[in-house]
């Protein structure tokens, strides 16, 4: 059965076949019950539930409403984190696919009160024949709440990797996403972040490295209603083999919201022929007073860049990587968690074949320089 | 004057002078002449209609069977799910085809008055003399005038209307006609297969250089009724033509259609210049079609000023097929009270080291709405190609909306591709130190608005810079 995925809010020309994302859907699965390895600092709650505490938003699709309605209708990995006014914490959780629990479907709400400060770092890896992670992200952010949330995602190539996240905004919170999505054959990121609140804040921060016949789909909707809010989403890496990117990014300046400021920027590395890059960065502006800007780059590895590199002892393969690293470094070094950065960056070079330890996280990976020749 | 209008160093003091004459300027396009025609067809489409508009212009049986095949496609395709509101848009209501009541002459003496006097006041004529090498003045459905210098006639070069060109040179137009914007294309390009009536035909051999633009006006008097000439140009291997466009309508209550399209063929190493400065009245549908292919190392340049219509959908495209081949476009649109303007440009780079330059501003005031829609297909074989689309929107007012939505698709590793867009609004730094420079609010910011669009301005010749300068101007003052 064949389903859309990430619909543009605002279509253009059908020929360009941008508008969504078009894949094959397997039945709706069986959970099984696993548990999600969680530890947590500072004064917050933590609790994994049956059931739904999202409420079911009108005007939010999600990735798609069959994935909603599949994350809403409850799931086998639902866990609701709250952290009361002014208080500060952190939360690390661990989603693991696996043979015996190939699904992993539910619900993040996250809940943190006024003037708060709140970490999520999640992780996700493992492998499973046609395995499937189906996570909703809810943010209630309070006034001047802080709520970051890190991901690596390290699945096998089995694994399609849907996220959804839905945001609601408080005067002046922040709420940011730093994502490094390695794994998967199918990565689809949905994100609708409504800023409706004076000076809040909404921070996105990318990264991939697609090999073989991966995807990676990001969808970004984030309609500006108060005034002086502040929109900044990069989405930036490096394709090989026959892997492919989409980036859809719609920032939507509603009258009213004036002196808003918004900027997207979808920056792709072209290591080979036959991987694709596609990117619809939309600006939609009804409020003279604001400013929005967008880019879009897409490229080889800079030929004088390299060249220097090489001269410099690095092998051309070595050279590359060192270009590579250096395009997603802007998003590692604010993942904000050392274990999860080398995570990444060892799934990097693993990729990219500048790692032999397949699987064996080394908390010194930032510090140790591969063998480049 | 037209000097530093050009270059926007117009003095402060001549800034005043200038806005204020603008009234006088509103009237030289929103004009009506009474509505006289020798023939039209009735309102709506079918069959019947599509074969009397063949049989009134006596043309040949393959035409005839592909304005119906056409007509069939058209009732099979369905309205596009994307792009402005066209619900105001009933073809019922639409005349297709109005006869004026004139024959082609090739003499201004000789065209009827009235019609006459219509591209007297539009300029047409006078231009012709100070800065053109030919004319084709379309009225209605009808080209009414066409004219080409003796010397580009005795170097080969065709420039004549299209009726004509089916007559005389069939095999070039069957071989070429609608094979670039195929009626299955879209819903108004099968209808504009259908009902097509006048436009123009060039051919500029291998190697000729004209020096000289050539110039098609297009106006439509008729109420109610819809335009849908066809141009078709062929630039020969090294050959280098401008052709400019012009457009405009009186303003009724009543919707107008325009869906005309334009083909061009750009050969080896030849450069073709298209020029449009585009006035339709505002109760206009301009549902327009335009599409180059170009071979190696030829060059097609776009220079685009959308100012009119109700609502506009336009997106002149570029197809680079051969080595080399590189696409230029300069535009602006100007959206006021009332406009729905969804215009840009696509780009499809099928060769290798083809190149591709988009410069779009846009403005909207008093509610107007301009979109820009954008695309850039860099396809497998278009190996060490390069393109930049920049975006610029102006917003003069809270009541406006500027959208940008470009999409681009790379299927190969070896380009380079830059994409910028901005959205804003003139600074109040900019307005405070032009008004403390004796300007008055509006002064200033049309002064600001002449600089934000130069681009453009400069891409033109000069009496269509001027033209251009005179439509912000107007546009600005809100007198149309």
């Amino acid at each position: 059965m064949k389903q859309y995925f990430n619909e543009l809010p605002r279509p253009t020309f059908r020929w360009m076949r941008v508008n969504h994302q078009e894949l094959d859907v397997p039945q709706s699965p069986q959970l099984k019950k696993v548990s999600v390895a969680e530890r947590h600092e500072g004064s917050v709650e933590v609790r994994f539930y049956e059931g739904s505490e999202v409420p079911a938003v009108p005007d939010f699709t999600g990735a798609s409403p069959e994935t909603l309605n599949q994350a809403l209708a409850g799931g086998n990995v639902n866990c609701g984190i709250t952290v009361r006014e002014g208080q500060k914490a952190s939360v690390w959780l661990h989603y693991t696919v696996s043979e015996a629990v190939p699904d992993l479907v539910g619900q993040l709400h996250i809940q943190a009160g006024k003037n708060s400060v709140l970490q999520v770092f999640t992780l996700f890896d493992g492998d499973a024949p046609a395995g499937l992670v189906n996570l909703l992200h809810y943010v209630e952010a309070g006034e001047n709440a802080s709520v970051t949330i890190s991901k690596v995602q390290v699945h096998g190539n089995r694994v399609r990797h849907i996220d959804q996240r839905l945001t609601r905004d408080g005067k002046g919170s922040r709420v940011k996403f730093v994502s490094a999505e390695v794994g998967g054959h199918q990565t689809l990121v949905y994100c609708r972040t409504e800023l409706n609140h004076d000076e809040s804040v909404f921070e996105s921060r990318s990264m991939y490295l697609g090999d073989e016949d991966q995807l990676f789909d990001y969808s970004y909707w984030v309609p500006n209603q108060g005034c002086k809010t502040h929109t900044d989403i990069l989405t930036t890496g490096a394709l090989m083999g026959k892997s492919r990117k989409f980036f859809r990014g719609t920032i939507d300046f509603l009258r009213g919201g004036k002196k808003a400021v918004g900027s997207e920027e979808d920056t792709c590395l072209l290591l080979n022929k036959g991987v694709h890059s596609i990117s619809v960065p939309l600006l939609l502006c009804k409020e003279d007073d604001v400013v929005g800007n967008h880019a879009s780059s897409s490229g080889q590895v800079d030929p004088d860049m390299l060249f220097y590199l090489m001269s410099r002892g690095f092998s051309e393969a070595g050279a590359r990587l060192v270009i590579v690293e250096s395009n997603i470094r802007p998003v590692i070094d604010q993942l904000g968690d050392e274990t999860l950065a080398n995570k990444a960056l060892q799934a990097v070079r693993e990729k990219m074949q500048f790692c032999s330890r397949k699987g064996n996280c080394d908390e010194q990976c930032t510090k140790r320089l591969p063998d480049l020749n | 004057m037209n000097e530093e209008m050009k270059s926007g160093s117009v003095s402060f003091e001549k800034e005043k002078d200038l806005i204020n004459s603008m009234d006088d300027l509103g009237n030289m396009y929103n004009f009506r002449k009474d509505f006289k025609y020798s023939y039209k067809t009735d309102a709506g489409l079918t069959p019947d209609i599509v074969r009397e508009i063949s049989e009134k212009k006596n043309e040949p049986k393959w035409m005839l069977d592909f304005r119906l095949k056409s007509l069939d496609i058209y009732q099979q395709i369905p309205y596009p799910s994307w792009g402005p509101d066209i619900s105001g848009l009933d073809m019922d209501h639409i005349v297709t085809y109005v006869r004026p009541n004139a024959q082609m002459k090739a003499d201004w003496n000789d065209v009827p008055d009235d019609i006459k006097d219509t591209f007297d006041r539009l300029g047409i004529p006078e231009a012709e003399k100070t800065s053109l090498a030919g004319v084709g003045a379309q009225y209605d459905s009808e080209v009414v005038y066409h004219s080409i210098q003796d010397e580009l006639v005795k170097q080969g070069v065709i420039y004549t209307d299209f009726d004509t060109a089916l007559k005389k040179y069939e095999d070039v137009v069957r071989s070429h006609f609608m094979k670039l914007v195929p009626p299955t294309d879209h819903k108004f390009a099968a209808l504009h297969g259908a009902v097509w009536s006048g436009g123009s035909f060039v051919y500029v051999p291998e190697g000729v250089d004209v020096s000289i633009p050539l110039q098609s006006y297009f106006r439509l008097n008729a109420p109610g009724a819809g335009q849908f000439e066809h141009t078709l140009i062929i630039v020969e291997k090294g050959a280098k033509v401008h052709f400019i466009e012009g457009c405009s309508a009186p303003k009724y209550n009543v919707a107008n259609l325009h869906a005309g399209c334009v083909e061009l063929f750009v050969g080896d190493e030849a450069t073709l210049t298209y020029s449009t400065i585009e006035n339709w009245s505002k109760n206009m549908y301009n549902l327009n079609t335009k599409r180059a292919i170009v071979g190696r190392n030829g060059t097609i340049n776009w220079v685009t000023g959308s100012f009119g219509s109700h609502t506009s959908c336009l997106y002149p495209m570029s197809i680079l097929n051969g080595e080399g081949a590189h696409c230029e476009f300069t535009g602006v649109t100007f959206a006021g009270k009332g406009q729905y303007l969804d215009t840009g440009s696509k780009v499809v780079h099928n060769a290798p080291h083809t190149t591709s330059n988009i410069n779009s501003k846009s403005i909207s005031k008093d509610g107007g709405v301009c979109i820009y829609r954008g695309s850039v297909v860099i396809n497998d074989a278009a190996e060490g190609s390069k393109a930049n689309v920049s975006c610029e929107s102006l917003m003069l007012d809270e009541q406006s909306q500027s959208d940008t939505i470009p999409a681009i698709v790379i299927k190969n590793d070896n380009v380079d591709l830059g994409h910028e867009a901005k959205i804003g609004r003139i600074s109040d730094e900019a307005i405070f130190y032009l008004m403390s420079r004796g300007l008055s609010e509006d002064e200033a910011r049309a002064m600001l608005v002449r600089g934000f669009v130069e681009p453009v301005s400069k891409a033109l010749p000069l009496e269509y810079a001027v033209e251009m300068n005179n439509l912000i101007n107007l546009e600005l003052k809100g007198s149309m």
